[in-house]
């Protein structure tokens, strides 16, 4: 098993795009993880006001300030911590209901499988920001709230992938030799489906997090994002529409930021799923970008 | 392929171009006004609906016995005179036999009387009641300690006599004639269709323009009442658009889809750009923007607690981000009304505040309760809180949670259980400091602070009742004193300017600092053919 | 033929109640009811209120007769809008989201389409990234931000097309457009993948080996092939247009039912809330209906891509 990782990974490095995905997300985790340490990037705090309200990019504000002075970088940087966490929240919620409820699924009976499947269905029926509009305004404002809302719109993806590996590794030999060993239940699923199952659902959840991203500036710009002086990447980029012509710079940043991180998201996703599957010619990579 | 991609887009620029060369041939429509009334107005009851944006459709949809110049005088409306008797205590309003209702009756005594008893009448819930509080027997019906609405000093004569008997004189009554919670109403409508009455297909009016279309969240359309008593208006049509975001209410603006924008339409990055067009204008508005506390949770009930925020604060950072030249204040009254002593509200002194929130018990704001700030979702609403939050944080240490509500929904918190902080804005229903200094009075329906001073209603009842201009002035001062200095339930921010802009085919918008839109007077088009601006 | 669609479209009756029923459930959940607002009335009127609207009965009363109610097809009562039924609301408001959905899905569908295959012929090349770059950019940033760029191109520099308002034909454009960009990216990368595993097949390569031209082989087989995936995946895409249609109605100022819903929400509107997410359960469980017939009566051979 171990061997099919380790020629996954190569795979991956020979993707370009993939790469380039990879090592832009994990700069932008390594400067949230810097900021979320207390380490000062910047010389300003994210919710430090000044005089100089609305200045352009310059060599003192990088990125320019906004409206109550704050200088635009340094709440872009918080916002990354933010951002980043909440995708990355997101998919791991996202991982546990649907880890759970895909394996019960493919593990039990039928009749509870075809039961429990409709509900995916039901759950895919219902817009995912409706829901989160719905759960939001529930829960209220605040960022706990917004996690269970985007939680509860990723699971369903990974579930049906859970449920469709188990069905399919259920019956696969070193299955049941484990069983024949005498190892519980819990013990096949832990020790042996889910590494085997792995592959898919992780490519699954690259693509929750971007997913969340862009839900959570949405959601944001409707209103029900964080509250103030919280600022992540969706609260900044939807604060700054307002200021579109006169002040671009509120906007464009965040954006691209926000841009950049599920581009690379996306990338890797791609990246990885193709390395996964062993059919992938990956000679199509030679010569030329893109995959 | 590619070729066919490329033959649409020809055709989408090709009619894009023709349409931009016919807007540039006539980017308006004669006699139509757009503008944009920003959210949906809750109703058009004027009794029940007492937002701005209510009002705004209503104050061109209906006149009252009285109604205002441009310099804020009361002149004669539905009623053709009136006569001032008993001292102040008495007053006789004669009616015009050629007011009509767009339903062809005339418009009598009987409607006002109507309306004034629905006004008062406690199942109604009118937040305006206190309005008529000055007639005898008013307070006492709308409270219910009173259930005959006969004991009410308001009486129709006969059906072009209108009798108002006061419970003392007072100076400023005549202009509340003048303001849409005194409108008349037909009661044969009201008590025919119930909660529907103000629907298109319902209404009747008396004012210069009739409600014919009401598409929700999206607009209203207003026509010319031709029978209107002093002549048809000169426009044909109104079109009020909604159109919540500002950004996009300005882009219209300057696409030439609207005609005039407000505040409403009007984002702080957008200022900075039109401040020195022509088409733009800012002028102060009767209208203060304040901070308020609900006295009855804690730590608020401590007036310590109270006066310490009032000092943390500096107003002075409120025109730096807002940019639209508002006048910090820390007093109650308006300067144009006579108020702004400099001893009577607090200042900016952070230090102080800190040794009164020590005294309090919070040195440092250590072991403060969490506290919240309830402001409605709007753009520049959020800016200010924030720097208010800033400033608490910086200057007291206490870290404030900003909480933002839908317009309808903070309306109806403040109302009904505001947290301990929230923002509030009053804007002035006539011009004179009474319409402030009321607004705390422990019968107000508007004062969400909880808060309420036996001495402050006492104050501002002799108030009412002065006639000598100087003995007046002294008690709403001492009264602002009370409120600003002492009690502290509020923290006056800034007085708001309004600021406009207007196409070069609008004639006759009327600017006063009530912001009163009246569009009456108003004309599009009809200027010099040929002479069309591009906008700016 | 018939009986298979009739038999799907039945089954997405306990879909829709199961969907109504949780809708009901999280709104009730929500503390603050509407009329909690009306504090100073005096406590019969409240209570008159409520009676009226049944709202002091025990919940699953209320829940019986709000079954009962949707089965005669009355969606209910709004309270912000004064008793308008809210079969008035949404009989206004349903064209209007309808027609810019529609167009949108349109525009997804003569753009995406073409853009995946240009992408998939020109594989591996310049062509490919820059489609695929395009495509992705679709769906990398939030809607608001692409709409405004649309608004500030267009209609604000080079005073093309309408900022916003739905009060003619042009009115639609912009939005519709902001709305087709992320089912249209969604699609662009679904047939650039299916595009590709046609061009692999056999009877492909034997054609061209045939000698049948490089613009034929595209237009006449591979296309058409290729379309049938992208029929497949209408479920979805309606799903995207409809979230899609909160964001775009609100910045283009247009009076669809995501405004409604949203305005709904913020005011506890129950049965607009209700009938909002009712209507848009329904649309989507006709999309997949839809969906699922049209796989069954096209080619059952072909297999679903593993792009989900």
């Amino acid at each position: 098993m171990s061997e099919k990782r380790n020629s996954a990974l190569q795979r991956l490095s020979k993707i370009p795009t993939a790469m380039v995905g990879l090592f832009i997300i994990l700069s932008i985790c390594v400067v949230a993880l810097l900021s979320a340490l207390g380490i000062e990037l910047t010389p300003f705090a994210y919710d430090q006001t000044t005089t100089s309200y609305l200045a352009g990019p310059s060599f003192e504000h990088p990125m320019g300030t906004d409206e109550l002075g704050r200088d635009l970088l340094a709440r872009v940087i918080y916002g990354a911590r933010l951002s980043i966490s909440i995708g990355l929240t997101t998919a791991l919620t996202a991982f546990l209901i649907g880890s759970v409820y895909g394996a019960i699924a493919g593990f039990a009976g039928s009749k509870i499988d075809g039961l429990m499947m409709r509900g995916v269905d039901i759950a895919y029926s219902l817009p995912d920001l409706l829901v989160m509009i719905l759960v939001g305004v529930l829960l209220g404002r605040g960022t706990t709230g917004i996690l269970i809302a985007l939680g509860l719109v990723s699971w369903m993806g990974t579930a049906r992938l859970v449920r469709a590996q188990f069905l399919q590794l259920k019956n696969e030999e070193f299955i049941e030799a484990a069983y024949a060993q005498g190892q519980s239940s819990l013990n096949v699923i832990l020790k042996h489906l889910l590494p085997n199952a792995l592959g898919p659902i992780i490519v699954a959840l690259t693509f929750t997090v971007p997913s969340a991203i862009l839900s959570e500036s949405t959601l944001s710009f409707i209103g029900l994002g964080l509250s103030p002086p919280a600022c992540s990447w969706g609260t900044l980029a939807s604060d700054g529409w307002r200021s579109l012509r006169a002040h671009p710079h509120l906007i464009f940043f965040p954006s691209l930021f926000i841009f950049l991180t599920v581009l690379s998201f996306n990338f890797l996703g791609d990246g990885l799923r193709d390395a996964l599957d062993p059919r992938t010619r990956l000679d199509k990579f030679k010569g030329g970008s893109g995959h | 392929m590619t070729l066919f991609v490329l033959f649409i887009c020809t055709c989408f620029i090709q009619g894009g171009c023709a349409e931009e060369l016919s807007h540039l041939r006539k980017p308006y429509e004669d006699g139509v006004l757009r503008i944009n009334l920003g959210t949906e107005p809750p109703g058009l009851d004027w009794h029940t609906s007492t937002d701005s944006t209510s009002f705004d459709v209503v104050s061109n949809l209906m006149v009252g016995l009285t109604q205002y110049t441009n310099e804020l005088e009361a002149k004669p409306a539905c009623a053709a005179s009136w006569e001032v008797l008993d001292g102040g205590k008495r007053y006789l309003f004669h009616l015009r036999r050629d007011v009509f209702w767009t339903d062809g009756k005339p418009v009598t005594a009987y409607d006002f009387e109507f309306a004034w008893r629905r006004l008062l009448a406690p199942e109604t819930a009118a937040q305006y009641a206190f309005f008529l509080y000055d007639i005898v027997g008013a307070r006492a019906f709308n409270t219910g300690a009173s259930k005959d609405v006969n004991t009410v000093g308001l009486k129709a004569l006969d059906p072009y006599t209108f009798e108002v008997k006061l419970a003392k004189p007072a100076a400023y009554f005549i202009y509340l004639t003048a303001f849409c919670p005194s409108f008349p109403q037909r009661k044969d409508i009201v008590e025919r269709y119930k909660d529907r009455w103000t629907e298109p297909e319902n209404l009747v009016t008396n004012g210069p323009f009739k409600l014919s279309y009401w598409q929700h969240e999206y607009k209203i359309e207003l026509t010319a009442n031709e029978k209107f008593f002093e002549g048809a208006p000169k426009l044909k049509r109104i079109k009020m658009f909604m159109v919540p975001e500002a950004s996009t209410a300005f882009a219209l603006y300057e696409n030439n889809e609207l005609d005039f924008v407000d505040n409403r339409s009007f984002s702080t990055p957008d200022v900075e750009r039109f401040r020195h067009s022509p088409q733009y204008k800012n002028f102060p508005l009767l209208r203060a923007y304040y901070l308020a506390f609900n006295v009855s949770k804690k730590p608020f009930d401590n007036a310590d607690v109270r006066r310490a925020f009032a000092l943390s604060i500096d107003r002075k950072v409120f025109p730096k981000i807002l940019r639209r030249g508002e006048r910090p204040t820390s007093s109650w009254i308006p300067p144009a009304l006579g108020g702004g002593g400099s001893d009577s509200g607090l200042g900016f002194n952070p230090e102080e505040g800190r040794r009164l929130l020590a005294r309090a018990g919070y040195p440092d704001g250590k072991g403060f309760p969490e506290t919240k700030l309830l402001y409605p979702n709007r753009e520049d609403v959020r800016l200010v809180v924030e720097a208010t939050q800033d400033e608490i944080k910086r200057n007291l240490g206490v870290k404030v949670e900003l909480v933002n509500q839908e317009w309808k929904v903070y309306l109806a918190t403040t109302r009904k259980d505001p947290p301990q902080m929230f923002r509030d804005s009053w804007g002035a229903d006539f011009p004179d400091p009474e319409t402030f200094m009321n607004l705390f009075t422990s019968y107000n329906g508007n004062n969400h602070t909880r808060w309420h001073s036996a001495e402050y209603d006492r104050l501002i009842e002799a108030a009412e009742g002065e006639q000598d201009k100087n003995k007046r002035a002294e008690l709403y001062r001492r009264a602002d004193v009370m409120l600003c200095r002492e009690a502290v339930p509020i923290v006056p921010a800034y007085l708001a300017t309004q600021n406009i802009m207007v196409k070069p085919w609008v004639k006759g918008i009327a600017i006063n600092p009530l912001d009163f839109q009246f569009f009456k007077t108003v004309t599009v088009g009809d200027t010099a053919a040929g002479e069309v601006s591009k906008s700016p | 033929m018939i009986f298979p669609i009739l038999k799907r479209l039945f089954m997405a009756v306990p879909v829709l109640l199961i969907v109504a029923s949780l809708t009901f459930l999280l709104v009730r959940i929500v503390p603050g009811g509407p009329f909690d607002s009306e504090k100073s009335l005096p406590p019969e009127i409240v209570a008159n209120l409520n009676a009226k609207y049944h709202l002091d009965k025990p919940v699953h009363e209320q829940y019986v007769l709000y079954i009962g109610r949707l089965c005669r097809g009355d969606l209910g009562v709004s309270y912000k809008y004064v008793n308008r039924t809210v079969n008035d609301i949404l009989f206004d408001a349903f064209p209007v989201s309808c027609q810019l959905g529609f167009v949108a899905l349109v525009l997804a569908v003569a753009f995406g389409v073409p853009l995946g295959a240009i992408a998939a012929l020109g594989r591996g090349g310049r062509q490919d990234f820059l489609a695929m770059f395009v495509s992705t950019l679709g769906v990398s940033v939030p809607g608001f931000v692409i709409g405004a760029g649309l608004i500030y191109i267009f209609a604000i520099q080079l005073k093309l097309l309408p900022v916003g308002l739905w009060e003619s034909p042009w009115h639609v454009i912009l939005p519709a457009v902001t709305l087709a960009f992320s089912p249209g990216a969604y699609l662009a990368r679904l047939t650039r993948a299916s595009v590709l595993e046609i061009v692999e097949k056999d009877w492909v390569r034997t054609a061209r080996s045939k000698g049948l031209s490089y613009q034929a082989t595209v237009l006449r087989h591979i296309l058409r092939n290729s379309l049938i995936p992208v029929v497949t995946v209408l479920g979805p895409l309606t799903a995207i247009v409809i979230t899609g249609s909160f964001v775009v109605e609100y910045i283009y100022a247009i009076p669809g039912m995501g405004r409604f819903f949203i305005t709904a929400v913020m005011n506890r509107d129950y049965d607009l809330i209700l009938g909002t997410t009712l209507v848009f359960a329904l649309l989507l469980v006709i999309a997949n209906t839809f969906v699922d017939v049209a796989y069954q009566l096209l080619d059952p051979r072909m297999r679903m891509n593993a792009e989900d």
